[in-house]
C-alpha cells in the first residue's frame, strides 16, 4: 500500500511538472526557442504568491489571478527586449543562442531573488496546509490535490483557447508554418509576443501551485527547468494532455524509483531517462506526435 | 472588369538567401484579369511572388498593390489589403481540420465580419471541403489539397490572388480542373495572377502572360499571340 | 612574433611574481584571475574554437576537483592527485563525449546541463560532509605552490588556445563551427576533430578543479559541480570574447577584479552585473560583435524578412571560415 502511496503523491507533484512542461512547449513550438530560464520564472510566481500571502494574507489560489497576468507581462517583457531579438536569425543559432540567454537570465533572476528574498526557503503557511482526504489506507492531501485539478483545468483552458479562437487559431498556424500564417494575415511577431508571454504566464501558474504545498527558493529554478524539459522531450510537442500525462509519469517514476532504489534516485531517474531519450532519438526528439 | 490597375510591379529586384535572382522585373495586372507568369524552372517566377506577399523584402524596385506601394510590408499587412497567396506546395496546416484551415483563411480583419457568410460560399465552390470539413488537412488527397488551399485564399476575400504553381503535383484530369477554377474564380470578379511552369494550360487560360528567364522579363502580351509563337512554344512548352 | 614576445613577457612577471610582492593578497587576487582564465580558456576551446556550447563544463571541473581532492588528503602527493582528477574529467570526457556529440547544436547543451546536474546531486548524496584539511595540513600551507600550479594552467590553457587558433586542427574546428555537413563533406573527420576539441576542454576543466581543490581549505564536494562554474565560464569567455586566444584571460582579470571589488558590498552583486552583460553580449552577437562569435550566430540574407526563410537555394555565403 505504500506504493499506491507514493504513486498518489508522485502523480500530484507530477500534474505540476506537466503544466510547467507545457509552458516551455509553448515556446518551444511557437518560437523555436528554448526558455531554459523557465524554471526562474516558475520560481518567481511562486514568490509572488509568497509575497502576496505575507503581505496581505492572499489565498494563493487567488493569487494564480495574479500570478498568470504578471508573469505574463514578464515574458512580454523578455521577449521584447531579449528573445525577440534572436528571431531574424537560422533555426540552429536561434536554438542555441535563447538557450545561451536564458542561461544567463536564469543567473540573473536567481540573483535578484536572493538579494529581495534571501536565499532562505518560503513557504505558505495556509490554514487549509495539512489537510488529507482519507481514501482507505491511502492518504491525499488535499491543499497538493486541489492544485493539481487547478492546473489540469488551467491546461483544459489552454486547450479551448488554442482550438475555438481566432488567436488560439493563430498561434497554432504560426507553430506549424510561420511563413503560411503570415499569409493569412496573422501578424508573426506578435503572435510570438503571445506565446511567449502565454508560456510564461502558465510558468507563473505553475510557480503559484508550487507554492501550495511546497517552498520556494531562489534555487529551485534550474531542477524545475529541467522536469519540464525531461517532460517535453519524453511526451513530444503534440498535445497539451499528453504532456500532462508524461508529467504525471514522470512525478510517478521518480516516487517509485525513490521509494525502490532509495532516496537520491528520485531526482536522477528522470534526468538520466532525459539522456537516454536524447540518445535514442536526437532529431525527432522534439518532432511532433 | 474596370480596367483598374490592381498590381504593379516596377524593376523589381529580389534576392533569396545571399544569392539574387530577380533582375529587373517589371510588369502590371489590371482588374478582373487572369496573368500567367512562366518561364523555366529557377527563373525567378517564385520568388517574385514571394516577395510580392511580403516574405521576401526586395533589393530594389517597387510593389504596387491597388495604387498603394507596398513592397517593405510585412506579409500580413499585405494581406490586409486585399491579396492572397496560395504558395508553392500549397503549405497547409496539415495538423488542423479543413475547417480550421478556412477559418484561418479569414483570420484578416477585411475578412472576418464576412466569414461565415464566405465559408458557405467556399464550401459551395468546393463540395469536396465541406465533406471533408473535419478531417486534418495532412490526410486529403492531392487535388483535395489543391481545392483547400485554393479555399483558403479565398477566404480572406482578395482583390488579388496569386498563385504558385498550382498544377505542381496533380493529375492532368485536376490540373484542368484548376484552371477552369481560375476561370471561374476572376468571373467572380478576383484578379488573379498564376504562375506555372506548365506553360500550355496556363497560356491557354489566361488572359496575358509574362514570360520570365534569367530574372527579367523575356516576352509578354496576349496569352494567346505567346502561345502561338514558335520560339515560346518550342523554349517554354516543347511542343 | 610580438604576441609572443609579449606573452613571454608577461608570464615571466607572472612567473616572478611571488618573488617580487609578498602581499598574499596580490598573490591571492592573482591566483584567482589565473583559475578563472584556466576554467574559462578550458570551456572556449571547445565552445568558442569547437563551436560546441557545454552547459555542463561544471561536470568535468567537479570530477577533477573532487578526484583530485580525495587521492591529495588520502595520502598522494600533489601532481599525482591533480593527474588523477585530469583524468578522471578526461574519462568522462571521452565517456561523454562519445554519445553526445552526436546531438547537435542546442541538445548537446541541454544535454550537458542534465548531465551536469546528474552528478552534482549524486555526489550531493555521496559525499555530503564538508572536505576539510588536517591540521598539520594547515599548518603546512603555502600559496605558492598552488598559485604556479594555476600559472601552469592558465598558460596551458591558454597555450592550446593558441594552437586551437593557429593550427590546422583549429581551422578544421573553424569549418566544422561554419557548417557542419559542408566540413564533414570536404573530408574533415568532424566526430574525431569535435571529440579531441572536448577532451582538451575536459582535460583542462578537470586540472583546473584539480587546482580549486588544492587550493581552497574546506569545501562541500558538491559545491564544485555547481552550475555557478558553468555561469563563471561562459560569463568569462563571452565578455572577453568567444573563439579568441585573449578574450578569456581579460575577462578573468576583469571578472576577478569587478568580484572581489564588490565582494564587500553585496556579495552576489557581481553575478549581477556579469550576467546582464553576458545576456547582452550574445543578444549583439548577430551584429558581429567577435568574428568567432558572429560564427556563433550566423544571419539569413541581409533582405530577408522576419525569421529566416527555409533553406531552399543552399546557402552560398562566401565567408571564410577564419
Amino acid at each position: 500500500m505504500i506504493v499506491v502511496q507514493n504513486v498518489v503523491f508522485g502523480a500530484l507533484v507530477g500534474g505540476l511538472y506537466g503544466v510547467a512542461a507545457v509552458g516551455l512547449a509553448l515556446v518551444f513550438g511557437v518560437l523555436k526557442m528554448l526558455n531554459v530560464s523557465h524554471g526562474e520564472l516558475i520560481m518567481l510566481g511562486g514568490y509572488l504568491s509568497v509575497w502576496l500571502f505575507s503581505l496581505w494574507g492572499l489565498d494563493p489560489f487567488a493569487s494564480l489571478a495574479v500570478s498568470g497576468p504578471v508573469l505574463f507581462l514578464v515574458g512580454a517583457a523578455l521577449y521584447l527586449g531579449l528573445f525577440g531579438r534572436l528571431v531574424p536569425l537560422h533555426d540552429e543559432e536561434k536554438l542555441k543562442n535563447s538557450i545561451l540567454i536564458g542561461f544567463g537570465l536564469a543567473l540573473i533572476l536567481q540573483v535578484l531573488a536572493i538579494l529581495a528574498w534571501t536565499a532562505d526557503e518560503r513557504a505558505i503557511p495556509t490554514a487549509y496546509a495539512g489537510q488529507v482526504w482519507r481514501v482507505g489506507p491511502v492518504v491525499v492531501p488535499l491543499a497538493r490535490l486541489a492544485a493539481f485539478a487547478v492546473g489540469f483545468v488551467a491546461l483544459g483552458g489552454l486547450h479551448l483557447f488554442l482550438n475555438r479562437t481566432d488567436p488560439g487559431r493563430a498561434i497554432r498556424a504560426t507553430a506549424e508554418d510561420w511563413q503560411a500564417a503570415a499569409l493569412m494575415g496573422v501578424s508573426v511577431r506578435r503572435t510570438y509576443l503571445y506565446a511567449f508571454g502565454l508560456g510564461s504566464a502558465l510558468a507563473g501558474v505553475s510557480g503559484t501551485l508550487v507554492s501550495i504545498a511546497d517552498a520556494i527558493s531562489p534555487s529551485i529554478g534550474l531542477p524545475w527547468t529541467l522536469k519540464a524539459l525531461i517532460v517535453v522531450v519524453l511526451a513530444g510537442l503534440g498535445s497539451i494532455f499528453g504532456t500532462f500525462v508524461a508529467g504525471v509519469g514522470l512525478g510517478v517514476a521518480e516516487s517509485l524509483s525513490a521509494f525502490f532504489l532509495g532516496g537520491v534516485y528520485r531526482e536522477v531517474v528522470g534526468l538520466v531517462l532525459f539522456l537516454v531519450v536524447l540518445a535514442v532519438r536526437p532529431s525527432g526528439l522534439f518532432g511532433r506526435a | 472588369m474596370t480596367g483598374a490597375t490592381v498590381l504593379e510591379l516596377h524593376s523589381l529586384e529580389v534576392a533569396y538567401g545571399d544569392q539574387q535572382v530577380v533582375w529587373g522585373v517589371s510588369l502590371e495586372v489590371r482588374d478582373g484579369e487572369v496573368v500567367a507568369v512562366v518561364g523555366p524552372n529557377g527563373a525567378g517566377k517564385t520568388t517574385t511572388l514571394l516577395a510580392t506577399a511580403g516574405l521576401l523584402r526586395p533589393l530594389g524596385g517597387q510593389v504596387m498593390l491597388l495604387g498603394a506601394r507596398i513592397d517593405g510590408l510585412p506579409p500580413h499587412a499585405i494581406v490586409e489589403r486585399g491579396l492572397a497567396l496560395v504558395p508553392e506546395g500549397r503549405r497547409l496546416f496539415g495538423g488542423m481540420t479543413v475547417r480550421e484551415n478556412l477559418l484561418l483563411g479569414g483570420y484578416p480583419a477585411r475578412a472576418r465580419r464576412a466569414r461565415a457568410a464566405t465559408l458557405a460560399e467556399v464550401m459551395d465552390l468546393f463540395p469536396v471541403l465541406a465533406a471533408r470539413a473535419h478531417q486534418r488537412a495532412g490526410t486529403l488527397s492531392g487535388g483535395e489539397q489543391q481545392m483547400l488551399a485554393i479555399g483558403r485564399a479565398l477566404m480572406a476575400r482578395p482583390r488579388l490572388l496569386l498563385l504558385d504553381e498550382p498544377s505542381l503535383g496533380l493529375a492532368p484530369r485536376l490540373v484542368r480542373r484548376v484552371f477552369e477554377l481560375v476561370r471561374e474564380i476572376a468571373a467572380r470578379g478576383v484578379t488573379v495572377v498564376v504562375v506555372e511552369q506548365n506553360a500550355f494550360q496556363a497560356l491557354a487560360h489566361a488572359d496575358r502572360a509574362y514570360v520570365l528567364s534569367g530574372g527579367r522579363v523575356a516576352a509578354a502580351g496576349p496569352a494567346r499571340e505567346l502561345l502561338a509563337q514558335d520560339e515560346i512554344r518550342r523554349t517554354y512548352i516543347g511542343l | 612574433m610580438r604576441g609572443v614576445a609579449a606573452a613571454a613577457l608577461v608570464l615571466g612577471l607572472l612567473a616572478a611574481a611571488p618573488a617580487l610582492t609578498d602581499r598574499t593578497a596580490v598573490l591571492n587576487w592573482l591566483f584567482l584571475v589565473l583559475l578563472h582564465v584556466g576554467i574559462a580558456q578550458s570551456w572556449n576551446l571547445l565552445a568558442g574554437f569547437g563551436g560546441q556550447v557545454n552547459l555542463g563544463h561544471a561536470a568535468f571541473f567537479g570530477l577533477g576537483a573532487v578526484v583530485a581532492r580525495v587521492l591529495w588528503l588520502g595520502g598522494m602527493g600533489v601532481p599525482w592527485a591533480l593527474l588523477g582528477g585530469v583524468a578522471a574529467a578526461g574519462a568522462a570526457g571521452l565517456v561523454i563525449g562519445a554519445p553526445s556529440l552526436r546531438l547537435r547544436g542546442a541538445y548537446f547543451a541541454i544535454g550537458t546541463l542534465a548531465l551536469a546536474e546528474i552528478l552534482r546531486i549524486t555526489f550531493a548524496n555521496a559525499m555530503p560532509n564538508v572536505s576539510a584539511l588536517t591540521a598539520a595540513q594547515l599548518g603546512a600551507y603555502t600559496l605558492a605552490p598552488r598559485y604556479y600550479l594555476a600559472l601552469l594552467l592558465a598558460a596551458g590553457a591558454t597555450a592550446a588556445a593558441w594552437g586551437f587558433s593557429t593550427s590546422r586542427f583549429g581551422l578544421g574546428l573553424a569549418a566544422i563551427r561554419e557548417d557542419e555537413d559542408v566540413a564533414a563533406a570536404i573530408g574533415i573527420p568532424t566526430f574525431r576533430q569535435k571529440l579531441l576539441a572536448l577532451l582538451a576542454s575536459t582535460v583542462f576543466a578537470g586540472l583546473a578543479g584539480g587546482v580549486f581543490a588544492y587550493y581552497h581549505l574546506s569545501f562541500y564536494p558538491s559545491f564544485a559541480f555547481s552550475p555557478i562554474w558553468t555561469f563563471d565560464a561562459l560569463l568569462i569567455t563571452f565578455l572577453g570574447g568567444v573563439g579568441t586566444v585573449w578574450g578569456p584571460v581579460a575577462g578573468a582579470a576583469f571578472f576577478v577584479l569587478v568580484r572581489e571589488a564588490l565582494a564587500l558590498r553585496l556579495a552576489e552583486l557581481h553575478l549581477l552585473i556579469f550576467g546582464a552583460l553576458f545576456v547582452a553580449v550574445v543578444v549583439a552577437l548577430p551584429g558581429g560583435l567577435m568574428q568567432a562569435g558572429a560564427a556563433l550566430g550566423r544571419r539569413r540574407g541581409p533582405r530577408a524578412r522576419g525569421p529566416a526563410p527555409p533553406p531552399r537555394p543552399r546557402d552560398t555565403s562566401t565567408r571564410s571560415p577564419c
